[in-house]
């Protein structure tokens, strides 16, 4: 048993691309050595953004042996008259490196054949390795890829060694334009030139020497610590931010922090200005004190000892210097013009070809909202007019226009530049939070006037877009349909603002008025939109397809009722009452297929039968406590109306014909039957559900 | 200068700046045409880029519509690439024990020109002073081999070297700083980029340009054609600095452009192909 040391050197790999890319190599190795029967214990990953490296321990030195048995043509083929082989013998045994001696005949039901017991004996590993590794290197999977020689071979970055050790022997591997040898690299500064490496074992201590720390939970541990380390010494601590831990973990091999710190007037700018500068682009950890109030001062993660810590630290300070100044100067340039001075230049922008300018979409957004506010909140129609006719401007401002990293703080600017001109903070609240949800998951607005606003700006670009025929495809979603629906959903599902799906995108309708070609098509088709989605979201949540269909077919109006039946008629699927129950009612909706005409309300005088009889009584007794359990959205109990049918319908269906020769009593039974199917169908198309045994 | 020399003892031509406004130095067509088809390639050249979009009216301490860029382009690619490029640095001046060296994601992409590649900014304390490209593609076009641009911002080097916090205030030699030789310019051309271009005539060029460069390119005369190409790319970037145009208006500029510069890009190895590729196997040896 040996020990494979393989490290594959390159250019720097960016930062999101490695672990990914790790993972995958360690899995395709393991599945490639036992697809090529090499035995090994554990698999060790190290990387740094010059290098992804496997430590493969207990590898066996061979190949395990195999046998097999092939099958060959038949024996009447085979074998000539006088039992002399045939060229199709001698080519199959000489195919499978066995003497014509060697093989054997089968029964079959086809006849006999002719069979070769195989013996392969394994090969070296190495010479399997170098099959292998160049194999799964080319298939490791990153965002993007680039050729950088002659050969077209694609990476993230170019490769530019291989360390390949099997102990302390160079196993032969070729990728690219580059051989494998025993010479890794250490940290491009401090330690150039070429790095000798001994053997596996001494990979992390070898690398070390050569200021690189290998191993990625190891760089992150000391990354922590300094962190904490030069933080301590000011008494502050960083905001907490694990993403960028995870980022600068993989942009350094041998990690310094060094604490700088920035002119205090730039804590007069609005926290996520200040943040945005050093987190977005900087990669800088932001500091706080202990009341977590913003401190003027920054950690960055240098790359290195530390020996040269005052001049990076100047650096880094102009260069954020540079960035602040920037945005400050933005910020006083913005402020001169208050929000409400800036909602003209909205009509030069244009929004979509065919929608109109961003003024345009701005007053629709207002006309909607205020319609949902008059419904749902009318006393905070006030607000939530006032936050829909500026709650685009920060649009025309630098801040935003600038393209950078500034740009995605639209919103928080909207409101900040709302609050500075002196607006109502629960305008500016409104400003923020209409486009909250951002993403799946996100917090919705924690105000009325913002939840009003984030729906109407999302019905009027769903609509807009469906209008357009801009339907997302596949993974394609230019216009972020999918990520509207679901906020739509949610805000009134969860939400909680008490608006019918469709009285939504009647509003948005009426609104776009002209600009729409056919009003009624594009309803249709984004309340089936809508259906998906909602069929998607709670699929997402664990219900079942079958249930979830068959309340939304029912109605979708009411996103968090449509929950709550799916949540009560689930908790009754596994009981046999209920399986029973649908079993009966899928009979009850097939026979009332077949029926023609309206059946009217069933009399009493004609029925034949006890348990016509029964059924009918019992459906009358429930009925009462059924309908106020559902008035009161009291699904489970609803449920528990109905599973008390079960015996009554399954005795109906035992002892009655439906299809009697006699047209009243056939006509009377069809009535009974439709009754029921009209009790049943408030609560869900409970037909829909699929039962054990059924596809 | 001490770039020059570096350059040119690697075997580069010390190639002039383009005699047309650019936005950067991949317009040159010592990079557009050169990168294309097989033959190898090494020039190094000052470039005058303008963006008419980023001026500031001299306002801003790190932002002009004008700056300087060091242009290094190698093809194909060499091996120590990265290596060379430190040496380079050194070659100037920097001490990099002193200072924090990254090599920083950066995909870069040129829609105008079909043009992209995969590289880094490369970092030095934190501040982007070169940008660092391996071409994948220009004009539409598939590279093979694949070429290097090094990309150096002159003014961020210097103010780095000079520790300077302004562009302004770089000293150009011992009597004049940057801002005694460019700011009056740079407070003119903004004026110029924002509110006086006339819209309806760079409109007109545009047409103009694009007409130009598609009949110079139908009678096989490429490199005026590619002027032409290049001009109708700065009419746009104008335009757009003037806010003339609507995002969907840009993306239908930005396909004219790209078409243009394919044709030029497709018709350009062709005429290389002619030529039976004069120039494979110079400078192998270097």
């Amino acid at each position: 048993m040996s020990d494979l040391l393989l490290e594959i050197g390159t250019e720097e790999i960016p930062a999101g691309y490695i672990e990914p890319a790790l993972r995958a190599f360690a899995k395709n190795m393991k599945s490639h050595l036992k697809e090529a029967r090499i035995a090994h214990a554990e698999i060790e990953t190290y990387a740094t953004p010059r290098r992804l490296t496997l430590l493969i321990h207990g590898l066996a030195a061979r190949q395990e042996d195999l046998d097999r048995e092939e099958n060959g043509p038949p024996k009447r083929v085979a074998f000539d008259e006088e039992g002399n082989p045939t060229k199709a013998a001698i080519g199959f045994a000489k195919k499978n490196g066995v003497e014509v001696a060697d093989l054997r005949t089968v029964e079959t039901d086809k006849g006999e054949y002719l069979v070769a017991s195989v013996h392969e004996a394994g090969r070296p590993t190495t010479a399997v390795l170098g099959e292998i590794v160049p194999a799964i290197v080319a298939a490791l999977p990153f965002p993007k890829t680039q050729r950088w020689e002659s050969s077209g071979f694609l990476f993230a970055r170019p490769i530019r060694w291989i360390v390949a050790l099997l102990d302390q022997t160079v196993v032969p591997i070729t990728i690219a334009d580059v051989t494998s040898g025993r010479e890794s690299r250490g940290h491009r500064i401090l330690s150039p030139g070429p790095v000798p490496i001994a053997g596996p074992d001494t990979y992390e201590d070898d690398l070390m020497a050569a200021h690189v720390v290998v191993s990625p939970p190891a760089r992150r541990v000391l990354i922590e610590a300094a962190i904490d380390a030069v933080a301590q010494e000011r008494e502050v601590r960083i905001i907490p931010d694990d993403a960028l831990l995870e980022e600068v973990t993989y942009l350094v091999e041998y990690p310094h922090a060094i604490l700088g710190s920035f002119d205090k007037r730039f804590l007069a700018l609005p926290d996520r200005i200040v943040t945005t500068a050093m987190r977005s682009h900087q990669r800088y950890f932001a500091v706080q004190d202990e009341t977590g109030t913003l401190q003027p001062h920054f950690v960055t993660i240098a790359n290195g000892t530390g020996a040269n810590e005052k001049s990076v630290r100047a650096g880094n300070e102009r260069v954020l210097t540079a960035r602040l100044a920037d945005a400050a100067f933005y910020w006083d340039e913005d402020r001169a013009t208050a929000p409400a001075d800036r909602v003209a230049m909205l009509e030069r922008i244009v929004w979509q070809k065919g929608m109109g300018s961003l003024l345009d979409k701005t007053e629709r957004v207002r006309t909607i909202a205020e319609a949902i506010s008059l419904a749902v909140a009318p006393s905070a129609k006030e607000t939530v007019s006032r936050a829909a006719q500026i709650g685009k401007t920060d649009l025309t401002t630098e801040m935003i226009k600038d393209g950078k990293e500034f740009t995605k703080l639209q919103g928080y600017m909207g409101m900040e530049y709302a609050l500075a001109a002196g607006e109502p903070e629960e305008v500016a609240l409104a400003i923020y939070e209409q486009y909250m949800p951002r993403f799946s998951g996100d917090d919705l607005p924690s105000s009325v006037p913002g939840a009003i606003l984030s729906l109407a700006d999302r019905v009027d670009t769903m609509l807009a877009a469906v209008s357009l025929g801009n339907m997302p495809t596949g993974s394609q979603d230019p216009y972020a349909l999918r990520r509207h629906a679901r906020g739509i959903l949610r805000l009134l599902g969860e939400g909680g603002v008490d608006l019918e799906v469709g009285r939504l995108i009647d509003l948005g309708v009426e609104v776009l008025g002209a600009r729409i070609e056919d009003p009624a098509k594009v309803k249709t088709d984004t309340m089936e939109f809508m259906r998906g989605r909602l069929e998607n979201m709670l699929g997402e949540k664990g219900y079942t397809y079958d249930i979830v269909n068959a309340v939304v077919s029912l109605n979708m109006e009411d996103p968090a009722d449509v929950e709550e039946r799916v949540l009560a008629i689930r908790d009754f699927r596994e009981t046999d009452d209920f399986q029973n129950l649908v079993h009966g009612y899928k009979r009850v909706v097939n026979i009332l297929k077949k029926a023609e005409g309206d059946a009217g309300v069933p009399d009493p005088a004609l029925f034949r039968d006890d348990e016509e009889r029964a059924l009918h009584e019992a459906v009358e007794a429930a009925r009462p406590h059924y309908e106020s359990a559902l008035a009161e959205r009291n699904y489970r109990d609803a449920m528990e109306r109905l599973i008390t049918l079960r015996g009554p319908i399954d005795r109906f269906f035992d002892k009655v014909l439906v299809m009697d020769k006699d047209e009243a009593i056939r006509k009377n039974r069809i009535a009974l039957l439709s009754g029921i199917a009209q009790l049943f169908g408030n609560l869900a198309d409970l037909s829909k559900v699929v039962l054990e045994g059924e596809n | 200068m001490a770039l020059d020399r570096f350059w040119s003892e690697r075997g580069c031509v010390l190639s002039t700046p383009y005699n047309s406004e650019v936005g950067a130095g991949t317009f040159n067509p010592a990079t557009f045409l050169r990168v294309l088809g097989p033959e190898p390639w090494k020039a190094a050249y000052v470039e005058f880029s303008k963006r008419p979009k980023d001026g500031r009216y001299g306002e801003n301490p790190n932002r002009v519509q004008g700056f300087h860029q060091y242009q290094v382009i190698l093809k194909p690619s060499p091996a120590d690439v990265q290596d060379v490029y430190i040496e380079s640095l050194r070659a100037i001046g920097i001490d990099l024990a002193q200072h924090d060296l990254r090599f920083v994601e950066d995909d870069w992409e040129s829609p105008t020109l079909g043009a992209w590649g995969l590289g880094w900014e490369v970092w030095l304390d934190g501040m982007e002073v070169t940008q660092f490209t391996y071409f994948q593609q220009t004009g539409s076009v598939d590279l093979d081999p694949i070429s290097v641009e090094l990309t150096y911002g002159l003014e961020r080097l210097v103010m780095f070297i000079q520790g300077v916090d302004s562009i302004f205030d770089i000293r150009w030699n011992d009597t004049f700083t940057w801002g005694d030789v460019l700011r009056n310019s740079e407070v003119d051309y903004c004026a110029l980029n924002f509110k006086e271009a006339d819209v309806d005539f760079h409109l007109g060029q545009f047409q103009f340009f694009e007409t130009e460069a598609a009949r110079l390119l139908e009678l096989g005369h490429i490199f005026p054609a590619y002027d032409y190409v290049v001009k109708a790319s700065h009419a746009f970037n104008m335009l757009e600095a003037r806010g003339s145009i609507s995002v969907t208006e840009r993306t239908a500029y930005i396909g004219r452009i790209r078409n243009l510069a394919r044709k030029t890009a497709v018709a350009y190895v062709e005429r290389r192909e002619e030529m039976g590729f004069p120039l494979l196997g110079k400078g192998a040896g270097k």
